[in-house]
């Protein structure tokens, strides 16, 4: 139906037209603003559920642009992809709340907003893309858009960090371009929803194509933030909240994360992979990184840098699961992408409440702060729980799902990286979650009941929070039915997309 | 019907058109100049069109002038490549047209920013002369024709140098003329040769030429040396920086993207057609080196430079390198030959819009701060953010980011490189993109360092020179955009057989 051809042009349009109008809009123009982003997410929601809706029915859409002689642009709106797309918009929904009240009375918020607009268009053309090479131009256009939002506060430290982070992506872009001009050297265009390589290649060009395989994993391995490529993510949490929250927390590490799912499952294939001996060393990459990121938060008493590895380590959940390539195992890391997006939003919207309205940005300085904000803390609790893996909350099911996956192919040794990790998670998450709500405050309340003052200054970043958190109990407790994320992976992508 | 019998006679307007222009500009004096120049820009744009459209209904004509055929007679010819030239120098051309008038014009504060108004009056007949002589370049079937359009663009760029008024303009002038005219010289002597060899000047004849012998080879590298001189390419580039620091800014734009990209035209035009049979690999690699040597060394240049108008100048050095890769990757003689072809014309076009478009921005800048050093470019963002941005836009193109015609160009380079196997220019081409980088987010980092107070701009920038530049980035990103038809008309009887191939080369 024409709804669907229209869906697939009007989601990164969506955003487009939303950073172009924001962009003409002068700065003080808060209300118009606040619209403009609203209306631009809420009609990208619509356009994906009809796509999924679609999808669900067994219609998969399509789009080709002629572009260079050898390689078309094209955009299909898959599973997967919807997953993605899906994620995204309804983020940008909700961090636009809350950005709305974070921002309120600071300067050049119409280049903060456009920007964001343009980076979840990026986010948008990254999960759409239907081949590599359209992915890799929406990939560079992430980093373009994202670099005015790092270094929008102008400070030295801000720029230091804007530079650390264009180093790190510009270098594994160039990587990426460098590895796919080689493959389409050797093979010709290799689209997503082909079969994968051919298994006659790997005899003919064995040494070549595995090279090839790690230099994608490298070049998408920066943005993925896994090790030892991670370091500009720290780096980047001086940038305000909202833009750790969304982008450094979701999109912009979920698209490294994505990048290798869609090579390993679409272009290489999984029978591919499996006869090229080359999954072992990205799963032990992987769990390297899961097990290093948690260390390192343990150590660390910046709160949001705290977070920041606690996201380079669950997001290589992504792709160990997909690195183990049993059914159960896919599902897990590839529904991690939505259950760890929404998880860790949460939390950075937590850190940001605490670092707005209290000026706490340490965790030594939280203790007895859930009596000053309850609300926040109530939500920052689930997200934690989410993190370690406490059931029912999402995190239990995609590491369940994991470790299922891991025994189904006779590789018990994940599962033991799954809990080393989760006690790691602990040790780093219940000492904040135990003395927020039982310690002493650092200072006193004061005469007005605090949590009341909570909502009515700052609504706009309490709420983002509350519902992040509850989706953070629905997803879990409902993960079984159909139309929930994990009910969505294992129908629709691991089982009908790719034959699991 | 009328179109039909009209669209063949085209060609020659974009020739007589520029050359009338000019000599009106030298009667009107003072003040029709602008006038007469933008006028004609309009209708060399229009024309440029004609000729395309022409092209894509007839494919490749030749133009006999006053009906003297070969061999009495010049021939003037027009296939794609020839048409992507005009077509980039048109609208390029009408660009830096509309940014000079501004550029020359009085302020909002009624300050004429160009001294005793000299510059002014001999910016429009030098350039409408300089313009007329690169479409002559770009069309002509003749040896000897193209040294006679080199020399008419070498000597207006010359004088248009000079205009700067300085002088240390007048230094940088001088040096350029007697660099030129030694390649002129070198070129001239190049051609007697071949006219010796073979007794005929016409490039058609010329290319079948079937034994090249000893005199042809000394020919070709007379030749190649002085068109090397005279596109800048590394290491006779050195002309090039002195004159962009003291020229004024329409004349940086018009130096940088249009005759040096004039130069690099003719070369691949003897190249690839007269010379095919020298191009050995050997003789390509010595002009790879160069052309790596241009890209690494320009571009650390470049990010070493103060001054933003000298950053900009040593980027084109850098570029020009990526074009010189042609050779190499062509020579080879595998398919990927047939991608570098595409990529480094396309370059060359996309590399014209972004460097005018960087050098208007800079003269911008300089109107609003009075200053181009790239340290105290603190708060720039906030202050001239439509300036940042459109030279954010020309700077993506000039890394080679997507979306931009540069990422376009760099990929199908990279794809020849990679089929010719060639592995070491794919690397210089990477390292030069990411150095390429190094320079553009100095510039952009410094714009957007916060300061103290922030200061309200009183100095108005006259729209011409705003919109001029940002519709050249504009068009730099959207080559990369819309890139398969530009790519398709440019290989019009390009020298491969059926042009681009697709797939599977194994």
């Amino acid at each position: 139906m024409i709804w669907g051809e229209i869906s697939l042009w009007g989601i990164p349009l969506a955003s487009l037209v939303t950073a172009v109008v924001i962009f003409g809009l002068p700065d003080q123009a808060r209300r118009k603003r606040f619209a403009v982003g609203l209306t631009g997410a809420s009609v990208k929601i619509i356009f994906t559920g009809v796509l999924m809706m679609g999808v669900a029915r067994g219609v998969v859409r399509e789009l080709r642009i002629p572009f260079l002689p050898d390689f078309d642009l094209v955009f299909r709106a898959d599973a997967l992809a919807l997953l993605f797309v899906g994620l995204a918009a309804f983020l940008w929904l909700v961090t636009t709340v809350y950005a709305h009240g974070y921002f309120k009375g600071t300067f050049h918020q119409n280049r903060f907003f456009g920007f964001f607009s343009l980076c979840i268009l990026a986010t948008s053309g990254i999960a759409l893309a239907g081949n590599l090479l359209t992915l890799l131009m929406f990939y560079e256009l992430l980093t373009l858009a994202t670099y005015p939002l790092v270094v929008h506060r102008g400070t030295p430290a801000a720029l230091s960090a804007g530079r650390v982070y264009l180093i790190y992506t510009l270098l594994a872009g160039a990587v990426l371009l460098l590895a796919l001009v080689w493959l389409s050297a050797l093979t010709g265009p290799t689209d997503f929803a082909g079969p994968g390589l051919d298994s006659e290649l790997l005899k003919q060009y064995p040494v070549q194509l595995v090279v090839i395989f790690g230099l994608m994993v490298a070049g998408f391995g920066v943005k993925a933030a896994m090790v030892p490529l991670h370091g500009w993510l720290p780096l980047a949490m001086v940038a305000p909240a909202p833009v750790s929250a969304l982008l450094h927390a979701v999109a912009v590490v979920k698209a490294g994360a994505f990048g290798i799912v869609r090579v390993v499952l679409d272009i290489y294939g999984a029978e591919f992979c499996r006869q090229s001996g080359v999954l072992p060393w990205l799963a032990g990459a992987a769990a390297v990184t899961i097990l290093y990121g948690s260390l390192r938060a343990l150590f660390e008493d910046d709160l949001k840098r705290r977070l920041a590895f606690s996201t380079v380590s669950q997001v290589s959940y992504i792709i160990l699961g997909v690195a183990i390539l049993g059914s159960s195992a896919v599902a897990g890391g590839i529904v991690h992408l939505a259950h760890q997006g929404i998880m860790k939003i949460t939390l950075f919207f937590c850190a940001g409440n605490l670092g707005h309205c209290l000026g706490i940005d340490r965790v030594s300085r939280m203790s007895g702060v859930a009596r000053r904000m309850p609300w926040t803390m109530g939500a920052f609790t689930v997200g934690a729980f989410g993190m370690i893996g406490v059931p029912p909350l999402a995190g239990f099911m995609s590491k369940w799902a994991m470790g299922t996956g891991a025994l189904e192919v006779g590789q018990p040794w994940v599962i033991w990286i799954l809990l080393a990790s989760s006690v790691l998670n602990a040790g780093y998450f219940l000492p904040i979650v135990i003395s927020a709500w039982f310690g002493t405050p650092d200072e006193n309340g004061g005469s007005v009941p605090l949590a009341v003052k909570e909502w009515r200054d700052c609504w706009s970043l309490v709420a983002p929070p509350l519902i992040t958190a509850g989706l953070t109990i629905l997803m879990g407790v409902f993960a079984g039915l159909v139309f929930s994320p994990l009910g969505w992976v294992a129908r629709s992508i691991v089982f009908q997309e790719y034959g699991f | 019907m009328i179109l039909a019998s009209v669209l063949p006679h085209v060609v020659i307007g974009t020739v007589v058109v520029p050359f009338l222009g000019a000599g009106l500009c030298v009667l009107c004096g003072r003040r029709g100049g602008a006038v007469i120049g933008l006028g004609v820009a309009v209708v060399l744009l229009f024309l440029s069109g004609m000729v395309g459209v022409q092209l894509a209904r007839t494919g490749v004509s030749s133009y006999a002038i006053g009906g003297w055929g070969y061999p009495l007679g010049i021939d003037i010819r027009v296939d794609g490549l020839s048409f992507l030239m005009i077509m980039t120098t048109s609208f390029v051309g009408t660009a830096i047209s509309f940014y000079a008038t501004g550029y020359f014009g009085k302020s909002s504060d009624g300050d004429d920013h160009q001294g005793d108004g000299r510059a002014r009056d001999f910016f429009w007949s030098l350039w409408l002369f300089a313009w007329g002589g690169l479409n002559v370049l770009f069309v002509s079937g003749d040896i000897f024709n193209l040294y006679v359009a080199l020399e008419i663009v070498s000597f207006s760029a010359v004088a248009l140098v000079a205009l700067g008024g300085s002088v240390a303009a007048a230094v940088a002038a001088t040096r350029y003329l007697f660099l030129t005219v030694v390649a002129s010289a070198v070129y001239l002597l190049g051609v007697g040769l071949v006219y010796s060899a073979r007794g005929t000047l016409d490039l058609a004849a010329l290319g079948l030429v079937s034994h090249p012998g000893g005199i042809f080879a000394v020919a070709v590298a007379l030749i190649t040396v002085g068109l090397m001189i005279k596109s800048a390419l590394f290491p006779v580039h050195f002309w090039l920086p002195p004159a962009h620091a003291n020229a004024p800014v329409p004349v940086s734009a018009i130096l940088s993207g249009l005759v040096v990209m004039g130069a690099f035209y003719v070369l691949v035009r003897l190249w690839f057609g007269v010379f095919a049979v020298a191009l050995v690999p050997a003789a390509g690699h010595i002009l790879g080196v160069c052309g790596s040597v241009a890209i690494l060394w320009g571009s650390w240049q470049a990010f070493r430079q103060s001054r933003l108008k000298m950053m900009v100048a040593y980027s084109t050095v850098a570029q020009i390198g990526y074009m010189f890769l042609i050779f190499p990757l062509v020579a080879s003689g595998s398919v990927g030959g047939v991608f570098a072809w595409s990529g480094a014309l396309y370059l060359a076009a996309s590399h014209a819009c972004a460097k005018a478009a960087a050098f208007m921005v800079a003269g911008s800048i300089i109107r609003v701060l009075g200053h181009d050093r790239v340290d105290d470019f603190h708060g720039l963002v906030a202050r001239y953010p439509l300036g940042m941005f459109t030279f954010a836009l020309a700077g993506v193109s000039l890394i080679g980011l997507p979306p931009s015609g540069g990422f376009v160009g760099k990929w199908l380079l990279l794809k020849g490189a990679m089929l010719s196997g060639q592995w070491g220019y794919a690397l210089v081409m990477m390292v030069g993109g990411l150095l390429a980088a190094a320079y553009i987010f100095r510039v952009l980092e410094n714009g957007f360092h916060a300061v103290e107070q922030p200061v309200k701009s009183t100095v108005r920038v006259p729209w011409s020179m705003q919109v001029a530049a940002l519709i050249l980035a504009l068009t730099a990103v959207g080559l990369g955009i819309v890139a398969f038809e530009p790519l398709a008309l440019m290989n019009i009887d390009a020298p491969f057989v059926g042009g681009l191939v697709e797939g599977n080369p194994s």
